[in-house]
């Protein structure tokens, strides 16, 4: 399985940039794992991430690129013997995915959806979130690991501030090793169309497909009452990791899909949710 | 160890309590005066006043209230972490309010809820206060289960005379459950016998044999990295009072409803929002357990009022901490940071009036 992962990045890394989806592996429904602009395929595939576990467990994991999501879904439903498929995006991957479904009409040919940290709101503000936007806006970071090198936003705070935008400082080591990779970023997020994104309105009506919107406590890019907001105006399933839900330390942005207890935490719940509603 | 433990279980089976109830390593702050009023169904509050000690800022008096099983200490615990002197030096003129049975107040009356206290003590400590100053308006601060007792009062007494409003960790939208609230809920209906619960003969424990208690519960109501120890046990030791069988009833019962309601579940606070118009500030924790950020932020959505503010303090707004539901009042920044924003936002709301 491990082989087949690394195979799967090698082939996918090399193709980006195309629309098609990528097969990373597994047998079953499908799932589509949705990579935001600001993120990269590592998010999912590494040697104990999402993809891999959803793949053990009898899904058929593919990825694309949230640009390319429409197009992905249509090609899945199209060649493949189901009418629907499955969507999970982290970060502004899983926005990638509600705002999909909030434009998509009566027929999405989507069967759930799990939005995890996913950003909804611009308001009210985060100064710090809003610091990294402009970090990435400018050019200042291509990786989410130079957020580190970049001086505080606020002069009182400790140095190590932008890391904990992404990850939780309780947080196992190995996290920080996985954010090198997986938050790299080949090309300039658009961060001006990202906030123009998230500054439009959600549709009134709740949407018609299951929904998931999952958020960690500490996470300070996407904050849970974005996620309970959004649950708010869309309708579906809210889930906070965290003391919340007594399932242990806090968890961070990244850690959601980065964190070595991800594959306890985390992922038997998009599991089970995916079980229940697209199957 | 098992010394201890076995005084603590002498001490159970004798049915004493801890035998301090003071406190060790804060000196507590004095108001300028303490005064007791009568309530109109016949129950003693105590109101705690700090006049302004500068320039006068607002002719407004601004009352503040504690939450479920506290008292005014959990805004008063010394220096630096006492709003009620903090408001006085920036120019307010503060009154700490302790509703019936908590502090310094007269005994609960029996039945007494969270609809008793927003029915007979809000207007009667406004009421006091405004024949005191000759204020003809007045602001309401309220922690937690203070900030609940307003929402509900707001919508007995939609002409209730206040400039302003501000709630502190005031969990308003309780639909959804987690497992904590699956745990509390549970706790809540294991101990429903008909008197209240000694919260603070169980705090006074707790802060006594802190460290031999294999429990992290303390957890849930502050961020450790946010509030000395030291501090925190003498908080425990003096800044709790019992939670009313009444009270418990009705937060058991808004669980059980997903929605914040009356004790007779008839009327929901929180779908009631749209009716409040005052100018009115939320304040949120990000690492609140209780009151979680996402918990207050859809009561501000439905809010009426076209002044509105909402704010979470954490690292990612600029704060020192990341704050819990408690060390919103009094946690070792708040001078720093949630006292400041707090006067800010009133001084731009009644400054010069």
């Amino acid at each position: 399985m491990r082989l087949l992962t690394l195979l799967a990045c090698v082939v996918f890394a090399a193709t980006a940039t195309a629309a098609p989806p990528f097969h990373v592996g597994g047998r079953g429904d499908p799932v589509l794992l949705v990579v935001g602009p600001e993120a990269d395929h590592e998010l999912y595939v590494h040697d104990r991430g999402l993809a891999g576990y959803l793949a053990r467990r009898g899904w058929s994991v593919w990825i694309t690129h949230a640009d390319d999501l429409g197009a992905a879904i249509g090609a899945l439903a199209d060649s493949l013997p189901h009418d629907e498929v499955a969507l999970v995006g982290h970060g502004l991957g899983g926005t990638a995915c509600l705002r999909f479904l909030a434009d998509a009409g009566d027929e999405p040919r989507v069967s759930a959806v799990v939005s995890l940290g996913a950003p909804t709101d611009l308001a009210p503000s985060s100064p710090l979130r809003s610091a990294v936007f402009d970090a990435a806006a400018d050019g200042s970071v291509h990786r989410w690991s130079q957020l580190a090198l970049l001086p505080s936003p606020f002069p009182h705070a400790g140095d190590d501030l932008f890391a904990a935008a992404m990850t939780d400082a309780a947080s196992p080591d190995p996290i920080v090793a996985r954010a090198r990779e997986a938050g790299s970023v080949d090309r300039h997020p658009a961060m001006d169309d990202v906030q123009a994104w998230l500054a439009t309105p959600w549709p009134a009506e709740p949407l018609t497909v299951p929904l998931l919107v999952a958020c960690a406590e500490t996470d300070r890019m996407a904050p849970c009452e974005e996620a309970w907001r959004a649950r708010d105006r869309l309708g579906g399933t809210f889930h906070k990791f965290g003391y919340m839900n007594l399932d242990g330390h806090a968890l961070g942005h990244l850690d959601l899909v980065l964190a070595d207890d991800a594959r306890r935490r985390v992922f038997p719940v998009i599991h089970r949710f995916l079980r229940q509603e697209a199957r | 160890m098992h010394a201890r433990w076995t005084a603590l279980l002498i001490t159970l089976l004798v049915g004493c309590g801890p035998s301090t109830h003071h406190v060790r390593h804060v000196k507590l702050l004095q108001p300028a005066e303490q005064v007791a009023v009568t309530t109109d169904d016949g129950a003693t509050i105590a109101l705690h006043h700090y006049p302004p000690t500068g320039p006068v800022a607002s002719s407004v008096p601004v009352l503040v209230c504690h939450g479920i099983a506290s008292n005014t200490h959990t805004w008063a615990l010394g220096a630096d972490r006492d709003f009620g002197d903090h408001l006085a030096r920036a120019g307010f003129d503060a009154w700490l309010v302790d509703l019936r049975g908590h502090g310094a107040s007269g005994p609960a009356t029996p039945g007494t809820s969270i609809d008793t206290y927003a029915r007979h003590d809000v207007p009667a400590a406004v009421g006091h206060v405004l024949a005191a100053t000759g204020a003809e308006q007045a602001v309401w601060v309220g922690h937690s289960m203070g900030g609940l007792v307003l929402i509900a009062h707001l919508q007995q007494e939609p002409v209730a005379p206040l400039a302003a409003a501000v709630t502190v960790a005031s969990p308003a939208d309780w639909r959804g459950e987690t497992r904590l609230t699956h745990l509390i809920h549970e706790v809540l209906r294991l101990l429903s016998w008909p008197g209240p619960l000694p919260a603070r003969t169980l705090a006074g424990f707790y802060a006594d044999w802190e460290g031999e208690i294999p429990l992290s519960l303390d957890r849930i109501v502050y961020e450790p990295s946010n509030m000395d120890r030291a501090l925190l046990a003498d908080m425990m030791r003096v800044g709790l009072s019992p939670i009313q069988a009444g009270v418990r009833d009705q937060f058991a019962g808004s669980m059980e409803a997903g929605a914040f309601v009356s004790a007779d579940g008839r009327v929901d606070y929180f779908a009631g929002a749209p009716s409040i118009t005052l100018p009115f500030l939320v304040i949120a924790g990000r690492v609140d357990h209780l009151a979680p950020p996402e918990r207050t932020v859809t009561f501000f959505d439905r809010l009426g009022s076209t002044d509105k503010t909402w704010r979470v303090f954490g690292l990612d707004q600029g704060d020192h901490a990341d704050y819990g539901h408690v060390d919103l009042c009094n946690g070792d920044h708040v001078a720093e940071d949630v006292y400041p924003f707090i006067t800010g936002w009133l001084e731009a709301r009644i400054g010069g009036r």
